[in-house]
């Protein structure tokens, strides 16, 4: 009589793998669910690191600059613009001029070689997305890139994921405001939020049928 | 799946029969919707089948190809599902980091992320069609026409749109080879003026520069001036879609070389004499616009339809809009053309060898004369020269010269018979007279007609270079051999770097570029500039040309217009009289027996040399297919 091939404990073995499979079969997904939509993966609240020290904060809260002073295509083109060495040199020429913290900048605007800056908010490149139609529909700047006046180092506020895209072009009437607050970065939505949205909504010709289908910024 | 049957060609004894009189027989009985059922049963016969195959073998060929349709979808299928893969993040990893480089100096006007448009032209055959070029933050990506370019009015032709991914081909020629290695533009430069200072002694008695047709003033200027100081020089020109027999034909009519523009939006009956001017040749952009305008009659129009009639060789688009079309082969063309004349009672013809057709010729001559100075004539560029004459004579005698049909100088900077031209420079090669040949852009090696023998003749030449946007038969060779171009430089395409050209009624535009060269290319101004040791700087030569020629005061302003706008203010040609010989003395045509070949451009890829990628991948395919196989 030869041996068991298997030892009793085999038995409970195999149940408990069972069980465990099982588990893990529900687990691995929504662990993954989980990831992909954490600050890590989606690096919010990550200041990267960047070739100079740029703050937002000095710059746009200390200063009381607008947007627009050096992301200048922001409202009729679909990219925002990142500022040409030039534009920094109009004030740094003056000031700070000479030290290690802008050191990066004389260099570029001596040598003609471009400042190379990480990107913050980067989409992948399946999606396009148009800052000037926003801009006109009443998106203001901080509802998609958070309060910048307020980021020393700048980093991405929102996961820009696209069930974070589709909160506001389902509901528009949530995130819009008046065109002339756009640029505001200390604007405070209404308690009746709800009421001015759809009259936005109405006003601006948001074409809300439009903004969730597929094309618009899968194309 | 039917099995292949190979196709024979020239096999004309196997050439199926087809019972045309039992067809008609069989649909004669037939009515309404029966007729027309039978006339599908029939074209699916396997005698028609047959029948079509050999009638029409370039048709009947891709049918049969060997992919199936479960294949061709299975393929399909997979593709899509790997596009839609590539396009995903990976799940594991958070989307990797991306740079950005702004400008250090932002441009004027321009606006990250929108187009930038400029106004620019391309040359084919030395013609240029006026372009407006899409600059997406400098990477030119779409090619547009130029409403404001006579030859264009805001729409070009398949080659200018295809033209742009010719720019970005990866196969586009990217280094300086010499004997074939990499080498650099500074030994180049020595090499040339070791040469050219021995060529000084003899005063460029050794010095061949073959290019293609100059249309450029600039270029044009720079050989000039290079065979003044090298009088006994040559400058040949060669290309392998050439215009000579409308050259010769003028020559036969009126003594001197001309060019000929026809204005089709008067014309009100059109004959073609074997001429496709809707599909190819110089300005036909423009021509299919003015004709096509004159064939459209709208709603609350009372202008009368104008009337076409087309003899053609071949079935051709321009063919296929004709109210009367009749199918010649090309050589009875000529005689057509004297009948023609024969009826329209110039007189001077006995020819009457197309007694069958005298009805047709009657019926457009009669038609021909009834609008007197609203017709035209216009004969194919793959006709002989004697069919232009006869052209010529005909338009002359309808009264059309100087209303719809208008001569002016050859736009070409300097017109020569090309065949002559290159004939004459491999008689030279083989003499071994000459010693520095510059082949500037073409592929002789490839397209010189085999007679000539031109590959073993240019073995004659010690010092051997060529410019050319592809390594190419004539570059190539040099590769494995090493013994027929001792260089070969990469050429810029004509939308990276500063040059000029004349239209088809010698309208010139300033070539701008509209990016850096991609490679280390060189342009024709450049290599003749070096000959002289001149400026190698592109928009210096052609902006010190025209300032040079300039007459008014403001010359800044003028071409500061003429880049912007895509065309030279005024610079079109004045028309030209010319006298027509009043004894034409006109070869006689060839006689009309057996096959007939005829060589002419593919209306899609042209000479083949505007085919660059697939060509290019040909040609890889080719020499590998030698690397592996040496005695092939």
């Amino acid at each position: 009589m030869s041996a068991q091939v298997f030892h009793p404990s085999t038995n409970s073995l195999a149940r408990t793998s069972l069980l465990v499979g099982a588990l893990l079969a529900a687990i691995i997904p929504a662990l993954l669910a989980v990831y992909i939509r954490s600050d890590f993966y989606s690096r919010v609240r990550d200041p990267l690191s960047q070739p100079i020290p740029f703050s937002h904060e000095r710059h746009v809260a200390g200063n009381g600059m607008d947007c627009r002073y050096c992301h200048t295509s922001v409202e009729n083109a679909a990219f925002a613009g990142i500022p040409a060495t030039e534009t920094c040199m109009t004030c740094h020429s003056q000031v700070l001029a000479g030290t290690t913290l802008i050191q990066n900048i004389q260099t570029s605007w001596d040598t003609d070689k471009p400042i190379v800056w990480t990107r913050v908010n980067d989409l992948p490149d399946y999606v396009f997305i148009n800052h000037s139609i926003h801009i006109s529909k009443g998106v203001g700047c901080d509802t998609c890139h958070g309060p910048v006046n307020q980021m020393r180092l700048t980093w991405r506020e929102h996961p820009l994921q696209m069930e974070w895209c589709l909160d506001c072009h389902r509901h528009p009437e949530k995130f819009l405001r008046p065109r002339e607050e756009v640029f505001n970065m200390n604007y405070q939505a209404p308690a009746d939020q709800l009421a001015l949205g759809e009259r936005l909504v109405k006003e601006y010709n948001v074409n809300t049928s439009q903004i969730t289908s597929c094309s618009t910024c899968h194309r | 799946m039917a099995e292949k049957q190979p196709i024979k060609l020239f096999d004309l004894a196997e050439k199926p029969t087809f019972d045309l009189a039992a067809i008609r027989q069989k649909l004669a009985n037939t009515q309404g919707q029966h007729y027309w059922r039978s006339l599908d049963e029939i074209a699916q016969t396997p005698e028609f089948q047959n029948y079509v195959d050999h009638e029409f073998p370039h048709w009947s060929q891709p049918l049969t190809e060997a992919v199936s349709r479960r294949n061709f979808l299975k393929f399909m299928g997979a593709s899509m599902a790997m596009m839609g893969l590539s396009g995903c993040n990976s799940i594991l990893h958070p989307q990797p980091l991306e740079q950005i480089a702004p400008y250090t100096k932002q441009p004027e006007g321009m606006t990250p992320g929108k187009p930038l448009f400029f106004a620019t032209a391309m040359p084919l055959g030395g013609y240029a069609t006026g372009l407006l070029v899409e600059s997406n933050m400098g990477r030119p990506t779409k090619v547009e026409g130029n409403p404001e370019h006579p030859a264009s009015l805001g729409a070009t032709d398949l080659f200018a749109q295809a033209s742009i991914l010719t720019m970005y081909d990866p196969e586009r020629s990217q280094t300086l080879y010499r004997n074939g290695r990499i080498s650099s533009w500074q030994i180049l430069t020595e090499v040339i003026t070791k040469a050219m200072t021995a060529q000084a002694a003899t005063k460029g008695a050794g010095l061949r520069i073959l290019t293609e047709t100059v249309t450029s003033p600039t270029l044009a200027d720079q050989l000039k001036q290079l065979l003044e100081k090298f009088p006994s020089a040559k400058w040949h020109q060669y290309e392998a879609v050439m215009r000579d027999n409308v050259r010769e034909g003028a020559m036969l009519a009126f003594g001197e070389a001309v060019n000929t523009l026809y204005h089709f939006d008067k014309a009100k009956v059109v004959l073609s004499l074997d001429a496709d001017f809707l599909t190819s040749g110089p300005g036909w952009v423009r021509y299919a616009r003015d004709f096509m305008q004159n064939r459209r009659v709208r709603d609350g129009e009372t202008h009368e339809m104008s009337r076409f009639y087309a003899v053609e060789s071949t079935p051709t688009g321009t063919g296929s809009i004709a109210d009367n079309r009749l199918p010649l082969q090309a050589r009875q063309v000529q005689s057509f053309a004297s009948m023609m004349i024969d009826a329209l009672g110039i007189g001077g013809t006995t020819d009457k060898s197309l007694p069958e057709h005298a009805e047709w010729i009657a019926a457009a001559a009669a038609d021909l004369q009834a609008h007197k100075g609203e017709s035209i004539v216009i004969a194919g560029e793959y006709q002989s020269p004697a069919v232009h004459a006869l052209a010529h004579q005909m338009n002359q005698a309808l009264g059309n010269v100087g209303k719809t049909v208008i001569y002016t100088d050859p736009v070409e900077a300097n017109s020569v018979n090309q065949i002559e031209s290159l004939k004459q420079l491999t008689t030279d090669m083989a003499a071994g007279s000459v010693e520095l040949l510059l082949i500037l852009g073409g592929n002789p090696v490839f397209d010189a007609p085999t007679d000539l023998n031109f590959a073993a003749s240019m073995d004659k030449v010690a010092l051997r270079i060529h410019l050319g946007l592809y390594q190419d038969e004539t570059a190539n060779l040099c590769h494995w051999h090493a013994n027929l171009c001792h260089w070969h430089i990469p050429q810029t395409f004509y939308l990276e770097n500063w040059s000029d050209a004349r239209a088809y009624d010698g309208t010139v535009t300033v070539i701008q570029p509209v990016i850096a060269p991609l490679y280390d290319g060189h342009s024709p101004h450049e290599l003749i500039s070096l000959l002289t040791a001149g400026t190698l700087d592109n928009y210096k030569m052609v902006n010190g040309y025209w300032q040079a020629q300039a007459k008014g005061d403001n010359f800044e302003k003028m071409w500061q217009t003429t880049i912007h706008d895509g065309v030279m203010k005024d610079s079109a040609f004045a028309e030209k009289s010319v006298t027509l010989k009043t004894a034409l003395d006109l070869p006689k045509p060839l006689e009309a027996q057996g096959l007939e070949i005829n060589f002419r451009p593919d209306p899609t890829i042209w000479d083949v040399s505007v085919l660059t990628p697939l060509f290019g991948m040909v040609v890889s395919l080719i020499m590998g297919g030698c690397k592996k196989f040496p005695n092939l």
